[in-house]
């Protein structure tokens, strides 16, 4: 094997503190240039220990790791921090650090023996906020931006950095559901426009499906790479959900929690309420069906508004304009 | 003209402004304090006599031999104190952090203790000797010295720099305990005479002491001159510097060296001075509004020495014929200031 054409190959690779007791077996997997790689486990399985291993932080029990075909045990301090940068998971709240100045920090392995930043180091330091799209705020304090705007920093760090491979430690951790959805998708053009290699802890496995061109999944009994579709098909989802309450449903490619349905109720309606009231109905834990006996829910669409109506054998209890006053009258009802 | 000059920064032009105020500051606060002393002297005889031009030959004495040696003193000892401080505040990533954290005042008072305490008790000793203040600063750089070679021989060893922390913390827990013990068994005199040594003084330093003083607190000062571009790494945690390909090792290890010269040697030479060391680097942060250690560390430097300067000018009580004890002062001068800028800012957590 050429192992030359692969950014980052990790070969026969034990992880784990105690000889004799690894945390998952051998493994081996490759990386392209280009590619967005998510890795994806439970809490305690390794995540980090085999991102601190790739950074050569860390020595696997057994096997190696190569980067750009050369062992990382073999790279110096100043070429491993030419080849691969790191953001970590903690956040830098620095007082008094202005955005561009933290970024610039990311030149320091490329710097003479004056630590002093040339024309192009600050080029390279614009170029890289341009590209995650926070040039606006190169003179903010690094303490006073969002969350959102702090993790792009971060990204702009490792651009600056320079290096053909990046790692970040759960960038999408503290962000909220918007932020989570636009770093992924920053990190997936990077990876495409920029030839970076980007591989990214994350538990956000939604995320991951859409935007990783491969999820590297680490289970107990491995660690196995695909595109999420792959996965999703040969039904590593479901192992990795298999001792949890979390369902992954193949139609949609969603995942819930498992319903303890009780009580049966027959619903009735049509169009966008019909989907949302089922998806109440089974949140509140009733096994909903199209016909039958006893309790019945129709929704009727009248105009922008909706109106539900709660049946019992015929007889009307209810009716309303939300499905939160919908769920209230059924919790009722049933106990 | 296309010159990329200074002045077309506006932070740059503030800054030049802000060090030119500052050392014009530092150069009127000199004078002053040459000026005042328990010997009332006319400002015109004072410049005289810096030169040994004064027509009075007690006024030359004093002046040569005595104010100017403790002005220059407060200056070295203000800006080493200072810039250790915002060396451990940058290391540790602690507001709190300061000049003493690692142990090495309780190191230094062990070596004092010892010596005066232990033995002076036994005869061995006599406080009365000429070269007191130098076997003074030499228990004092032994003891620092010894609490600095354990920090650092744990460092090499340890990873995380918080457990750094607080084993530099309880090696000076260490030390003070076994001074109290040394109090315990010492007779009242000898007791008075070390209870002195922790007030601070800056007069004891003169002559050839100072030319040591001053070596050893520039040597300390051009590590963290070399180490100023490492601390920006450091300001972002262990992890970034790691990543950026930063030798902790080698940088904790000049840190450290330069933090214990430049805290030992105060002091060794001028006894524990507290608070200026926690207390300048927040207001150079204040001022300067930035957190480039290239900018701090001179500021700091500055900023230390005026402090210590005006609070030696304060502690003589202009007029009057007593001296207080510097500690106290920088501590009550200090304090005002490091509350306005925690209500000012409404924290502390600028690190």
């Amino acid at each position: 094997m050429q192992k030359g054409t692969f950014s980052v190959s990790i070969q026969n690779v034990e992880l784990g503190y105690s000889k004799g007791k690894p945390l998952l077996p051998k493994f081996s997997v490759d990386t392209h240039s280009g590619e967005l790689i998510a890795l994806i486990g439970r809490n305690g399985i390794g995540k980090s220990t085999l991102l601190r291993s790739i950074m050569g932080l860390q020595m696997p029990m057994s096997g190696a790791i190569y980067v750009d075909g050369v062992p990382v045990s073999k790279l110096c301090r100043k070429q491993k921090s030419k080849a691969l940068s790191f953001v970590p998971a903690e956040s830098v709240r620095v007082a008094n650090l202005h955005v561009r100045d933290f970024v610039a920090i990311a030149r320091f392995p490329h710097l003479g023996w004056t630590r002093t930043l040339s024309a192009t180091d600050w080029e390279k330091v614009n170029y890289a906020l341009a590209l995650v799209n926070i040039s606006h705020l190169a003179q903010r304090d690094i303490a006073t931006i969002s969350d959102g705007e702090l993790q792009r920093a971060m990204v702009a760090f490792a651009l600056a950095q320079d290096t053909r491979i990046i790692i970040l430690d759960e960038p999408t951790a503290f962000l909220d559901l918007p932020n989570k959805f636009e770093m992924v998708s920053l990190l997936s053009d990077l990876a495409q426009n920029n030839g970076k290699t980007i591989i990214y802890s994350t538990h956000d496995l939604q995320g991951a499906i859409h935007e990783a061109d491969t999820i590297w999944m680490m289970l107990k009994d491995g660690l196995f790479s695909g595109a999420p579709e792959d996965l999703a098909l040969n039904g590593k989802f479901e192992k990795f959900l298999a001792d949890s309450e979390v369902l992954f449903d193949m139609g949609s490619g969603l995942f819930r929690n498992q319903r303890r349905s009780s009580k049966a109720i027959v619903f009735e309606g049509e169009g966008r309420a019909a989907i949302w009231t089922v998806k109440m109905l089974e949140r509140i834990g009733f096994d909903v069906k199209s016909d039958g006996e006893g309790l019945k829910v129709m929704s009727n669409e009248r105009g922008n508004s909706t109106e539900w109506t709660l049946t019992n054998n015929d007889n009307q209890l209810f009716k309303t304009h939300t499905l939160y006053e919908l769920a209230q009258k059924l919790r009722e009802v049933n106990s | 003209m296309k010159l990329v000059t200074p002045t077309h920064n506006p932070i740059v032009r503030r800054n030049f402004a802000l060090f030119s105020g500052l050392v014009v500051l530092l150069a009127v606060l000199f004078c002053f304090d040459l000026l005042f002393g328990s010997v009332a002297i006319p400002w015109l005889d004072v410049l005289k006599s810096v030169f040994g031009k004064a027509d009075n030959d007690v006024w030359n004495t004093i002046v040569r031999d005595f104010r100017l040696p403790k002005s220059i003193t407060a200056v070295l000892a203000g800006a080493a104190l200072s810039v250790s401080g915002l060396q451990m505040q940058t290391m540790f990533r602690n507001p709190l952090a300061g000049p003493y954290v690692l142990g090495i005042s309780a190191g230094a008072s062990l070596g004092v203790a010892i010596l005066v305490l232990g033995m002076a008790s036994l005869g061995v000793y006599n406080l009365s000797g000429l070269g007191t203040s130098f076997s003074l600063a030499g228990a004092a750089i032994l003891g620092s010295m010894l609490v600095l070679l354990v920090v650092l021989a744990v460092s090499v060893r340890v990873k995380d720099i918080m457990t750094i922390l607080i084993l530099g913390m309880m090696f000076g827990s260490a030390a003070s305990a076994l001074v109290s013990v040394l109090q315990y068994f010492s007779n009242e005199s000898m007791l008075k005479a070390f209870v002195i040594w922790t007030m601070g003084s800056l007069s004891s330093v003169a002559g050839m002491q100072l030319k040591v003083f001053a070596f050893i607190v520039v040597v300390g000062l051009a590590l963290s001159f070399i180490s100023m571009r490492l601390l920006n790494v450091l300001l972002l945690g262990d992890s970034y510097a790691r990543g950026v390909g930063l030798n902790l090792t080698l940088t904790r290890t000049l840190i450290f060296t330069s933090t214990s010269l430049l805290a030992g040697g105060v002091t060794a030479f001028c006894g524990p001075i507290g608070f200026i060391g926690i207390a300048v680097p927040h207001i150079a942060r204040m001022i300067f509004r930035t957190a480039n250690h290239a900018v701090l560390i001179p500021g700091v430097l500055l900023l230390g020495s005026i402090m210590l300067l005006f609070a030696d000018i304060v502690s003589q009580l202009p007029g009057l014929e007593v001296t207080l004890p510097i500690n106290s002062i920088s501590a009550l001068l200090g304090i005002p200031i490091v509350i306005f800028v925690v209500i000012k800012n409404q924290r502390f957590s600028g690190i």
